[in-house]
């Protein structure tokens, strides 16, 4: 009987179906963070309890630690506790560490699969929403609460419901200029913040398949915007040669037989889903967020919607907006380029090729933060360093969600209006009364150019006349 | 409990898309306990006064009524607990995040789903009825209030969770064989983590490789030859590109390219030599036997080699180094780049561009001169750089590493100051590119263009190119021993709290060179006795200003004594006014050859170049009350690092005179012009054009298609742009000086804030770095005059005894 990449990962992770309809799940990769665990090893031990599996489980920290000055965390006492704690717990139950500055720390989604971590076919979970972003690897990667990590630190194997399969297909090739980044913006536009509630959603389609492995992990980890339980892509050459990259880096060589069992990792071209979907590539342009949740995104050629609901009210004025404004007239003060969703080496190479020879405009904070030691070692390497703090450019030394989650020294003030390539413009996200506008890296750093929301389409423009 | 019912007051929630980040700001997730986050709920929303949470209609409701997708976005199971922690057993919503749910059943938090016209028609009920009851029914499925019954959906599986209440850990362990077996069919037996660094070899890094890098290992593998425990020890020397030279003196580069000492003051090995001796690590010879035992001629500059040479001289020192290693001693030399450093318990991992990372028990951090980031002087060329096509600026390097082969035959380039780079700039565009001086049978020096040569306009801001030394008269031993500027009275000032450098320091250094002024004229007019008498009586007296030292000379039978003010000296033009280019040429045409001859007589016989070579032989008398905050801190930014500084540069640091010769034959030929005092780079977007300009030099303005820097780099480590010293600065490791800390006229040096030798940095917190080493350039500005390059034959001066200083430490370091 044919299957669906989904229902593959889970009968091969399947420890028993329970009455009530959730399913075990072995989990091969537990990674853990400073923020939703500490809670979770005092139950353990207070159970007593040991970490079941600590080889399969890897830690660092990202959501809270600074991204300037090591000095903040030390003077920070609540923060530097709970860095402090994961470090303790890590180092009682033998479980691996990438500590603050150290070569392998980083956001969580940005390191495991640099180390070559995340393997077709397998289950990963991590107390972050934006666990999605290793399904670009044909794993299966779910967020858990604190509960959750507990049950997985003391069992390596996780209750899961059953989650119904989706398949959104993107088909066509992507128009010059619009990324990974704008297809994720336009798949939460299309399916609504809980559209896909109780599904995995699986994308395929052409357009997919010419995406990057940076690009693919863009668009999963914005699956969950979309209320999506994970989102998941077939492996391809493009998954077996980053692997491949990445083993290499910690030198494993891939066996073929690795290498075939890896390839069977994709859903057989006659499974069923519960539910489809179509995206015509070809029609998608550059978004933009305009209100407080990410689905609600226009392009360049809109206007700022004038629909009369309540949340469109409510997102309008806490963003201070007005029906039939357009993007290009919207100032801006901060930006932000980071987080698990656009903190890759590509999306900074991004950023650069449109900072190269310009400058921020005066009076706009453009902040970059790699997404992990090594994202920022690379950035050096290439020289993309020099290009952003020549264009004027805040570029960090250590790695860290930062402006994403607003823990650490970054945060926004009151009413002031940043453009960010994160993933969330919850209210108060990144401060109290804070407004986010989300897009991708070329639009973020060309916003901070001309000091308002901006495409790079307006840099070629001005530099042709 | 029957946990088919809930039952409890409602609270009308009329939000929809409220998402776990508004539950629970992230702010109130940093507890980390498991309890009191009710105080945070709603933490942001809740300032606002009218929000339902502060309306005391509801106080006691236990099931919150909200909209359309609840509690969607991060997965902090602080959003239940806090929700929990408030009161409530339930939440009704027309949708939930899907995490949320998962989180909230296992914490015995009810969610559950209506339609949005049932959560309206609640709202309306609850609002009119504060305290309105709502009963959850999960065998019928419906939630009904006082007067209406709706029907609610939740997954089974959730509510099954919900019912059963059972404890997931618990039931998992029922099958944790089944979960053992898959994981070792999957992962292997349990290995655990072992550390990486249970046992390494006790290793010391070296930072960069130029001169103070290679005499710090010379001076290790001296050491480590004596040591007597023979505990391994392995020895990184680190440097991009040019392992054992630097870049500075990279052994590629154009001959033309000299240094501004002379060779035979120059050693790099820590002990001297004899021909026929055994050269090792601590007795080798000095750069100018070097040259002999190999080329055997060096004078083409009155002594002073070419660049290029010192590199190869540090190479051999280098390889001598190696060929005598003790065997517990490895060399492991990296061409490779630092771009981090992590400290560690008991040293440090490294990050290198190339070789990733390497852990090592202590570092020497020996860089060199950094490129920092442009000030607003470079900003706008570098502007016009990026914007104009037809014009390019080349910023400050060693003027090996600058693009000097962009520069076309006939283009009119501006260049920024007229020191030693400029000399060597210009040497390289001339007689780097085919042309010759030649000199008539008159001594008439002249140049024979290639016709591949640019036209070169150049200036700064005394007017006046650097001044070239004396020719030298001096045996390679030679010292001097001041009598009014000594050692001893420096440090006895130091005793008397800050000082004020014009007014404490100033007069004793202007008084000595004053004296060796007047003993030179006097030796001349009246012999070496009457010369030294005069000496004799000034120390006698205890003299210590310029004037008495004056008055005595005169009573020696010296009718015009010189009273040497070292300011006026070093601005010549100060208060001049051209009328024209060619006035100001002709001016300077005839400073310079009177400089040239002055230098012709020599660095004994010329009574100025005598006197302004005491300010290289008193370095360290300076250091001595300047360096780790000896200064009022007004008086070392406007006085030392403002005048003073740059003044000894240009008085006492300059080229062989040989160079100045030239300089005039270039001025000659219509090649090198220099501009004036003052010197102006004007950038004009109207016209896109560039033009070099002095404002007290009429018609002075030329437009130059490039612009080249030609001055000592600035050291600031808060604009330092290379990402190591960024990185010491991020992890705390480095930190400015800050001159008169904690006083209203504080300010920021620039210079990495160390401890007195062996030169520890200070972290930012105060505590120090006892791994870690910093010397030379890095330090400028809480030291003073780091760019000195070499040590000298005979004597251990400052250079070498802190690279012995730091040898030991690191050694010491072991234990």
């Amino acid at each position: 009987m044919s299957k669906t990449l989904l229902e593959k990962i889970r009968d091969s992770h399947k420890i028993t179906e329970f009455p009530e309809g959730n399913d075990l799940i072995f989990i091969d990769l537990h990674l853990l963070h400073e923020i939703n665990t500490p809670q979770a090893f005092d139950r353990l031990r207070a159970r007593g309890l040991t970490v079941r599996r600590p080889d399969l489980t890897l830690a660092t920290v990202d959501h809270n630690t600074p991204t300037r000055k090591a000095a903040t965390l030390v003077a920070d006492p609540t923060l530097a506790r709970q860095v402090e704690l994961l470090a303790s717990n890590c180092a009682e139950f033998g479980i691996p560490f990438r500590s603050f500055g150290t070569e392998g720390q980083g956001i969580t989604h940005v390191i495991a699969p640099e180390e070559g971590r995340v393997c077709p076919g397998s289950t990963l979970v991590c107390c972050d929403s934006h666990t999605t972003t290793h399904g670009a690897f044909g794993a299966l990667a779910v967020g858990i609460g604190s509960s959750q990590v507990e049950q997985v630190l003391a069992t390596q194997a996780v209750t899961l419901p059953r989650f119904k399969s989706m398949r959104v297909r993107v088909e066509g090739i992507l128009p010059q200029g619009v990324t990974a980044k704008d297809l994720a913006l336009a798949v939460v536009n299309k399916l609504g913040t809980v559209g896909a509630t109780g599904h995995v959603i699986e994308f395929s389609g052409s357009a997919v398949a010419a995406l990057s492995m940076d690009g693919r992990m863009t668009l999963c980890n914005m699956a969950v915007e979309a209320g999506a339980s994970a989102g998941l892509i077939g492996i391809d050459d493009v998954t077996v040669d980053y692997l491949k990259i990445a083993l290499a880096r910690r030198g494993e060589h891939v066996a073929p037989e690795m290498e075939a069992e890896w390839r069977q990792w994709v859903s057989d071209s006659d499974a069923v889903f519960d539910r489809e979907a179509v995206i015509d590539a070809s029609t998608l342009v550059e978004r933009v967020t305009w209100g407080t949740n990410p689905a609600q995104s226009i392009s360049f050629t809109d206007t700022i919607p004038s629909t009369e609901d309540s949340d469109a009210i409510q997102a309008r004025s806490y963003m201070d907006l007005q029906p039939g404004q357009s993007l290009s007239g919207i100032h801006i003060q901060k930006a932000f380029i980071g987080s698990c969703t656009n903190g890759r080496i590509e999306d900074l190479r991004e950023a650069a090729s449109i900072l190269d020879g310009r400058h921020v405009k005066d009076g706009v904070h453009l902040v970059i933060v790699p997404g992990s030691s090594r994202v920022r070692d690379e950035a050096v390497r290439e020289g993309l360093d020099l290009i952003f703090t020549k264009a004027g450019a805040d570029f960090r030394h250590f790695a860290g969600c930062s402006l994403c989650v607003g823990l650490n020294e970054d945060r926004l003030a009151k009413g002031q209006r940043s453009i960010s390539t994160s993933n969330r413009n919850f209210e108060g996200r990144q401060g109290t009364g804070a407004r986010t506008h989300i897009a991708s890296p070329a639009v973020v750093a060309a916003s901070a150019i001309f000091g308002r929301i901006a495409s790079p389409r307006e840099l070629e423009i001005r530099s042709a006349t | 409990m029957n946990r088919k019912h809930v039952i409890g007051r409602g609270m009308p929630l009329r939000r929809s898309n409220l998402d776990t980040d508004q539950i629970i700001p992230a702010r109130f997730c940093l507890s980390t306990e498991r309890s009191g986050f009710g105080i945070g709920l709603f933490g942001d929303l809740r300032e606002e006064k009218d929000f339902v949470l502060n309306d005391s209609r509801y106080a006691g409701a236990t099931i919150l009524v909200a909209g359309a997708a609840f509690a969607t976005g991060s997965s902090r199971e602080y959003a239940v607990w806090a929700i929990k922690d408030f009161g409530f057993k339930a939440v009704i919503a027309e949708s939930f995040g899907d995490i949320f749910t998962r989180n909230a059943v296992i914490n015995d938090l009810l969610p559950i789903k209506v339609s949005g016209e049932a959560c309206l028609e609640m709202w309306k009920e609850i609002e009119e009825n504060p305290g309105t009851r709502i009963d959850i029914d999960l065998e019928t499925m419906t939630v009904s209030t006082g007067h209406k019954k709706f029907a609610a959906t939740i997954e089974e599986s959730l509510k099954q969770t919900y019912i059963c209440n059972e404890d997931q850990i618990e039931r998992n362990f029922r099958y944790i064989d089944t979960i053992d077996a898959i994981a070792e069919k999957r992962h292997g037996r349990l290995a655990r983590d072992t550390s990486p660094f249970s046992a390494f070899p006790f290793a010391i890094a070296i930072i960069g490789s130029g001169p103070r890098g290679v005499s710090v290992l010379e001076r290790l593998v001296a050491r480590l030859i004596e040591d007597k425990d023979h505990l391994p020890t392995e020895i990184y020397l680190i440097d991009d590109g040019f392992v054992g030279t630097g870049r500075i003196w990279r052994t590629d580069q154009s001959d033309v390219y000299i240094m501004n000492t002379i060779a035979s003051e120059i050693s790099a090995f820590s002990g001297p030599w004899s021909k026929g001796e055994e050269i090792r690590p601590g007795r080798g010879p000095s750069f100018a036997q070097w040259l002999e035992l190999t080329t055997g001629d060096f004078y083409a500059y009155g002594g002073y080699a070419p660049r290029a040479k010192y590199g190869e001289y540090l190479l051999f020192v280098l390889d001598t180094v190696e060929n005598y290693l003790p065997k517990h001693v490895q060399l492991i030399k990296l061409d490779d780049r630092v771009i981090d450093l992590i400290e560690e318990d008991s040293g440090q991992t490294l990050t290198l561009q190339k070789h990733g990372t390497l852990r090592v028990s202590a570092s020497v951090i020996a860089t060199g001169y950094q490129q920092t980031l442009p000030t607003s002087f470079e900003r706008p060329l570098i502007k016009a750089s990026e914007t104009f096509p037809e014009f390019t600026f080349i910023e400050g390097e060693s003027a090996a590493d600058m693009p000097l082969d962009t520069i076309a035959a006939g283009e009119t380039v501006g260049m920024i100051g007229l020191g030693l780079s400029f000399l060597d700039i210009a040497s390289e565009l001339t007689i780097g590119r085919g042309g010759a001086f030649i000199e008539s049978e008159n001594g008439i020096l002249s140049y024979q263009a290639s016709g591949r040569e640019p036209k070169i306009i150049a200036g700064s801001r005394s007017g006046m190119p650097i001044l070239p030394r004396g020719r030298n008269q001096k045996p390679f031993d030679y010292e001097y021993h001041p009598v009014i500027f000594t050692q001893s009275r420096a440090a006895e000032l130091r005793t008397k709290g800050l000082l004020h450098f014009d007014r404490d320091c100033l007069p004793l250094i202007e008084a000595e060179l004053t004296l060796v002024h007047a003993e030179t004229r006097l030796r001349a007019k009246a012999g070496d006795a009457a010369a030294f008498a005069l000496r004799q009586e000034v120390a006698a007296n205890l003299i210590r200003s310029a004037s008495d030292v004056a008055a005595i000379a005169r009573e020696h039978g010296l009718d015009d004594p010189v009273i040497i003010d070292l300011k006026a000296l070093a601005s010549p033009f100060a208060g001049c006014h051209f009328s024209s280019r060619r006035e100001f040429t002709a001016e300077l045409e005839r400073r310079l050859e009177d400089e040239y001859k002055e230098a012709a007589i020599g660095n004994i016989d010329s009574p100025m170049k005598a006197a302004l070579d005491v300010l290289r032989n008193t370095r360290s008398v300076i250091r001595t009350l300047v360096d780790f905050g000896g200064l009022d801190p007004h008086s070392h930014k406007t006085e030392f690092m403002g005048w003073f500084s740059p003044a000894t540069n240009f008085l006492s640091a300059g080229p062989p005179l040989e160079r100045i010769r030239q300089l005039l034959a270039l001025m000659d030929a219509g090649i090198v012009e220099i501009a004036g005092p003052n010197v102006q780079f004007n950038v004009d977007y109207s016209t896109r054009t560039v033009t070099v300009s002095s404002p007290v030099v009429s018609g002075s303005a030329v437009a130059v298609s490039k612009v080249i820097d030609a001055r000592i780099p600035v050291i600031d480590l808060g604009r330092d742009r290379s990402p190591f010293m960024r990185a010491l600065q991020a992890r705390g490791i480095f930190q400015s000086f800050i001159a008169g800390y904690g006083t209203d006229e504080a300010f920021d040096t620039g210079g990495v804030f160390v401890t007195q030798s062996p030169f520890h940095p200070i972290r930012s917190d105060g505590t120090i770095a006892e791994r870690l080493f910093v010397l030379g350039m890095p330090t400028e500005h809480i030291r003073w005059f780091m760019q000195s390059g070499s040590s000298r034959p005979t004597k251990w001066i400052d250079f070498m005894i802190d690279a012995d200083a730091i040898a030991a430490a690191a050694i010491g370091a072991r234990c």
